[in-house]
């Protein structure tokens, strides 16, 4: 069954990738329409995020961005690292400006699944708010650090000011303290909202398509 | 790296129908052959449960050991049922595998040497351990390095407590502020559902230790005296017979509670049954009385122990006891020879040159610097090292101030000398002088204060002389008229005889007389005069 041919036939979207390139190609207003909403659901995620950035780390004053450009003190960039950058300083502004959130379809996973509305949390250093620790909470245990606790002592500085993890899944790895804490803290709010505004969409453009294909439409 | 929650996301199935396909195939052989597996499986489940618990009871049995070692090493024996017990208490109330606790234990106990503080501390390395979430093995770690006096470790573990305080290393108050801030974290975990979870586990591995304990007695009294092989043999059977036991049950089991109603009631009465059938009492009681005996035995040989150990101690105290009068008279002679030592040196200072010397210097009438060395010599020589201290360093002041004025005195600008230049000025004078000298030479003499003056007379200045000193004219008329009277003039020659004075031919014999009878008139009181400008006797 081609495209050209669903066209003239009743559509029953299926899949969720289906119903958007359908949409986007047959109904972008409606597309549009659908998007408007699940980026204003998703921006309430994004925004109560934003409010859990702190201006600063207690006992990680150090680490706090002064505006001065920072330097790597690893070793510098070799074929197999040709993307080492320096370890961000904490800035409040970059943290908050990294948390957004992305209604294009994303890369198929390991898993083969594809994300299609996504909140992201963008910036290393935000990265490093919501992850730290979440590995090995006592720093690495393989670590050749002259001072083997420093890593211990980043996330409980970290953790002491923003809290602990919240979790979504069963995973470890699926936790965190910005993104994923105001995500959870939703209790799926914004997910049933997205969902409502897909279904929406959808009876929309089934309705659309039929009374076209009845010749009941405008 | 961007972090990302997928709202919504969907599946792909791009390249995986294949594998799909593959999967079914694989997943109907696989039944066929779980199929043909399931009684061996099942065999495998109840072999893998019983090893489990012969290798919990050994591992508890082993860790028991190790702790019952320590304490017979440390004289500590008697303390090992109370310890084994309290652990296993701590291990139910802890939710920690006694497994675990023990070398916790041990540790502790090497640090502090004594098991109640050792069981005390292993209390609050728990709570702390899940008041920080930090592992217990950790947490025991840092504080048997802090019992030996290394609070790195507790400092290293965040615990909120004070560097300063910690450095203390006082631990009796470092416990008791880690108490206070940590008490309840345990019991609050154990409150949680993976608190109680990790309970339930650890109860379920002292069940596996129980019957692997029951396993090993049961296969040690089926084989008798045949030893391990024997016991393997029977455990293969055990296995079996076992195994066929549960399957005929489950599928007894299965029909009933299918097709009978009251079938909960039934399997009950049944469980029951076999419990009586198997005496799971009787084999509690074995159990127990087998722990009672391995107690009892620990129990005979801890008391053995502590008769030895009393034993020692005694040998050890009467040891002491004598060590120490030895000791006495050791310390009694020494400070007899000291006091004697003391008096001979009294007595050898009243001889001692080098110090009398110093005193007697030190009598003198001598500088302050002076002093101040003497002193210092005698302070050395008495060996009073703090009086030689304090000299020394007053001396050391007294010639930095002394050398200080030296330099300030090198430092005054040369004086103007005002006889310089005097050695040339007199060099001249006395030229001068010598040639006035040689030009008054030529001069006529000036007359003296007196009149009188010494005149060189000649012939042609005798008149002018005479005329200008009227005292050598009136000598020069009365010699002249004496003359006259005597006609001196007229007379020629003049003969003098002098008696007895031998001939007197030449003008020397004339003046040897007249200075004899000089001579012979002084010495005789006579007096006589001469006339100092003609130079003649009167």
């Amino acid at each position: 069954m081609t495209k050209r041919n669903r066209l003239k036939m009743p559509v029953q979207v299926k899949g969720l990738i289906e119903t958007r390139k359908a949409l986007k190609k047959l109904a972008p207003d409606l597309y549009e329409q659908m998007n408007k909403e699940i980026r204003v659901a998703l921006k309430t995620i994004t925004d109560d995020a934003k409010t859990k950035v702190q201006p600063s780390i207690r006992g990680l004053e150090n680490w706090q961005d002064q505006g001065k450009p920072v330097v790597s003190r690893t070793k510098a960039k070799t074929m197999m690292a040709p993307n080492l950058r320096a370890f961000p300083k904490y800035n409040p502004l970059i943290v908050k400006k990294g948390l957004t959130y992305s209604v294009a379809q994303g890369k198929r996973n390991k898993a083969g699944f594809v994300g299609l509305y996504r909140l992201l949390n963008k910036s290393a250093v935000g990265a490093i708010i919501e992850t730290a620790g979440r590995k090995n909470w006592g720093g690495d245990p393989q670590s050749q650090s002259n001072n083997p606790n420093a890593g211990a002592h980043f996330n409980q500085r970290i953790q002491g000011t923003y809290g602990g993890f919240k979790q979504i899944g069963n995973s470890r790895m699926d936790k965190g303290r910005l993104l994923f804490k105001s995500y959870v803290d939703d209790q799926g709010k914004v997910q049933d909202a997205v969902f409502a505004a897909i279904r929406k969409a959808e009876h929309l453009f089934e309705t659309t398509t039929k009374n076209d294909r009845f010749g009941l439409a405008a | 790296m961007t972090i990302g929650i997928d709202i919504v996301s969907e599946y792909k199935d791009k390249g995986a129908k294949l594998a799909e396909s593959s999967l079914n195939k694989l997943t109907k052989t696989t039944k066929n052959l779980a199929l043909a597996l399931g009684l061996a499986l099942s065999v495998n489940k109840i072999v893998a449960f019983g090893r489990a618990s012969v290798k919990e009871f050994t591992d508890s049995e082993r860790a028991a050991a190790a702790l019952q070692n320590t304490l017979k090493n440390t004289g500590n024996l008697m303390a090992f049922p109370d310890t084994e017990a309290g652990l296993k208490n701590l291990s139910k109330l802890s939710g920690i595998a006694d497994d675990s606790l023990i070398p916790s234990f041990t540790q502790l106990f090497r640090a502090t040497g004594n098991a109640k503080q050792a069981m005390d501390s292993l209390n609050l390395a728990i709570e702390v351990s899940r008041g920080t979430g930090n592992e217990l093995n950790q947490v025991v770690d840092a504080l048997s390095k802090g019992y030996a006096g290394n609070t790195r470790g507790l400092a290293g573990l965040n615990l909120g407590l004070n560097k300063a305080y910690l450095a203390t290393g006082d631990m009796v108050g470092i416990s008791a502020e880690l108490n206070k801030q940590f008490s309840g974290s345990s019991a609050a975990y154990l409150d949680t559902y993976a608190g109680k979870i990790e309970v339930l586990n650890n109860q379920w591995n002292d069940t596996k230790q129980i019957v692997g304990q029951g396993l090993v007695m049961a296969f040690q009294e089926a084989t008798g005296n045949r030893g391990v092989g024997g016991m393997t043999d029977a455990m293969e059977k055990f296995g079996y017979i076992v195994d066929a036991i549960l399957i005929k049950t489950g599928t007894l089991i299965n029909t009933l509670t299918n097709n009978v109603p009251f079938i909960s009631d039934l399997l009950k009465r049944v469980v029951d049954g076999w419990a009586y059938i198997l005496d799971v009492k009787g084999t509690e009681l074995k159990i127990q009385n087998e722990i009672w005996k391995a107690n009892t035995k620990t129990w005979e040989m801890a008391q053995k122990t502590a008769d030895d150990q009393a034993k020692r101690n005694k040998e050890y105290l009467a040891f002491l006891a004598k060590q120490k009068k030895l000791t006495d008279a050791a310390a009694l002679a020494a400070k007899k020879k000291a006091a004697e030592e003391a008096a001979l040196k009294k007595a050898a200072s009243m001889f001692d040159i080098d110090k009398i010397q110093i005193i007697a210097a030190l009598q003198r009438n001598i500088t302050d610097d002076e002093k101040l060395r003497l002193q210092l010599q005698m302070a050395i020589l008495q060996e009073n090292g703090s009086e030689a201290e304090r000299l020394a360093k007053q001396l050391a002041e007294s010639q930095l101030q002394t050398t200080n004025l030296a330099l300030a005195i090198s430092r005054i600008p040369r004086a103007l000398n005002p006889f310089e230049g005097w050695g040339s000025e007199i060099d001249n004078l006395l030229a001068k002088m010598i040639q006035m000298y040689a030009m008054l030479q030529f001069k006529t003499p000036l007359p003296t204060q007196q009149g009188t003056v010494k005149a060189q007379i000649t012939q042609q200045n005798a008149a002018s002389v005479l005329a200008n000193a009227p005292v050598a004219l009136n000598e020069y008329q009365a010699i002249t008229g004496e003359m006259s009277y005597l006609g001196v003039r007229n007379m020629g020659s003049l003969n003098i005889t002098i008696n007895n004075a031998g001939n007197v031919v030449s003008d020397d014999d004339l003046a040897t007389q007249i200075r004899n009878g000089l001579l012979n008139s002084n010495l005789s009181g006579s007096p006589s005069a001469i006339g100092r400008l003609l130079g003649a006797f009167q």
